[in-house]
């Protein structure tokens, strides 16, 4: 669906795999190349756009970053940093993040997922490969004999 | 205890349930902003893990966004020195500043030489030497660098080695071109190794006396430039090698 705002600004929807509907300017909007194309190719014009691999949840947290990422100007450069920092630490977790930079991937939000794939780059930097195993449920595939060699391999990394 | 195990079984199930499939793309995000220590660790996390933190591609975009990083703030990986040892065989790599600066943390990567795989003992120990005496006076030298790749030499032998992702390639003798082999040791000056981005190739160039020859790893073999020197011994710097020579070749 396509309205118009009072100050002129074109409003479209989106709406996630679980049926939420959000109704945001097209320029906030934008910032996500794959919508950009999409509203391109005029699938704005016919009801809201589906989402279908973005939850509302995570989509809702996408919009508050793609508001304020829209909204600011290069002078405020320095808030906005402080503001990224603040907005993946409302994340918290590694799930949380990892559905926001899955969905920051398939929306094609540079910004977005440079901030959360740095973010969770510093999360596991310090951690073994036991730990990030837990973290994403990866299964240790090695026979113990190969995982014996790689990790002999490696052995400068561990210290 | 036993009801605790069930319990934390439950909560990884329903941990694999939340988190089905890590796609390839985001993994390998996330990858190339760790730092080198970090990513060989996790060489040890799974095969699909160690696959994509050895293959090329993965060296070339990570080199990639390391030069994009570079800012007046963060220096460039330029400051990043190379330096090998020929007793312990390893490759060091170190920042400038953590020597200039002893309060700066070196972040190093050290790597061992035979670990890539040229198992020819030859080239290691110099078993083939005629003269035993002159063996232990061959250093390993680097020839020179390019996205990742490391020209490493000693003797008679050289080779091009691609730590990261553990391959390597061995460089022929070019006596048929200038008629005798090299000598690193005394030849050294005269060698350079640069990646040439019209062909994209990797080539290692010599000149020695007024003979240009020109090894390219696509072809793999040596190739006589006609391309008048002045007779002499030349030093072959790795910052204008590039565009002067290799690319015009």
């Amino acid at each position: 669906m396509s309205i118009t705002t009072e100050n002129n600004e074109k409003m479209i929807t989106l709406m996630s795999s679980d049926g939420e509907e959000f109704v945001v300017e097209e320029a906030v909007a934008a910032q996500s190349q794959t919508i950009k194309h999409l509203i391109e190719d005029g699938c704005s014009t016919e009801g809201s756009i589906p989402l279908p691999n973005v939850t509302g949840r995570v989509l809702s947290e996408v919009i508050q970053y793609c508001k304020k990422h829209s909204s600011s100007d290069d002078k405020e450069e320095k808030e906005l940093e402080a503001w990224d920092a603040e907005f993946v630490k409302a994340a918290d977790d590694h799930v949380a993040l990892t559905d926001l930079m899955m969905a920051a991937n398939f929306l094609d939000i540079k910004g977005l997922l440079d901030l959360v794939a740095q973010t969770l780059a510093n999360m596991i930097t310090g951690k073994s490969p036991e730990e990030v195993r837990r973290m994403w449920n990866i299964k240790n595939d090695f026979t113990p004999e190969e995982a014996e060699k790689v990790r002999k391999e490696n052995q400068w990394a561990f210290e | 205890m036993e009801s605790k195990r069930i319990k934390r079984n439950g909560a990884e199930e329903a941990e694999a349930l939340l988190f089905p499939i890590l796609p390839e793309e985001i993994i390998w995000e996330i990858l190339l902003r760790l730092p080198v220590k970090s990513q060989c660790r996790f060489r040890c996390v799974s095969k699909f893990w160690l696959h994509l933190l050895s293959s090329t591609e993965f060296t070339r975009d990570h080199i990639a966004s390391l030069l994009r990083q570079t800012t007046i703030e963060s220096p460039p990986p330029a400051t990043q020195k190379l330096a090998v040892s020929t007793n312990t065989r390893k490759l060091f790599s170190f920042g400038w500043e953590s020597i200039l600066d002893a309060t700066t943390k070196n972040e190093g990567v050290e790597y061992q030489l035979e670990d890539t795989g040229p198992s020819s003992n030859a080239f290691w120990e110099n078993e083939d030497e005629e003269d035993e005496d002159e063996i232990i006076d061959r250093p390993i030298v680097i020839v020179g660098t390019s996205n990742g790749w490391v020209c490493v030499g000693r003797g008679k032998h050289l080779y091009l080695i691609e730590p990261a992702a553990r391959k390597y390639h061995r460089v022929p003798p070019d006596n048929h071109i200038s008629g005798f082999p090299f000598d690193l040791v005394e030849d050294f000056f005269g060698f350079g190794f640069a990646y040439d981005p019209a062909s994209d190739d990797y080539k290692v160039v010599r000149i020695i006396f007024d003979v240009v020859a020109v090894y390219s790893i696509k072809s793999g073999s040596w190739r006589a430039m006609d391309y008048i020197f002045m007779q002499g011994s030349y030093n072959i710097d790795s910052a204008i090698k590039e565009p002067i020579h290799v690319s015009l070749l």
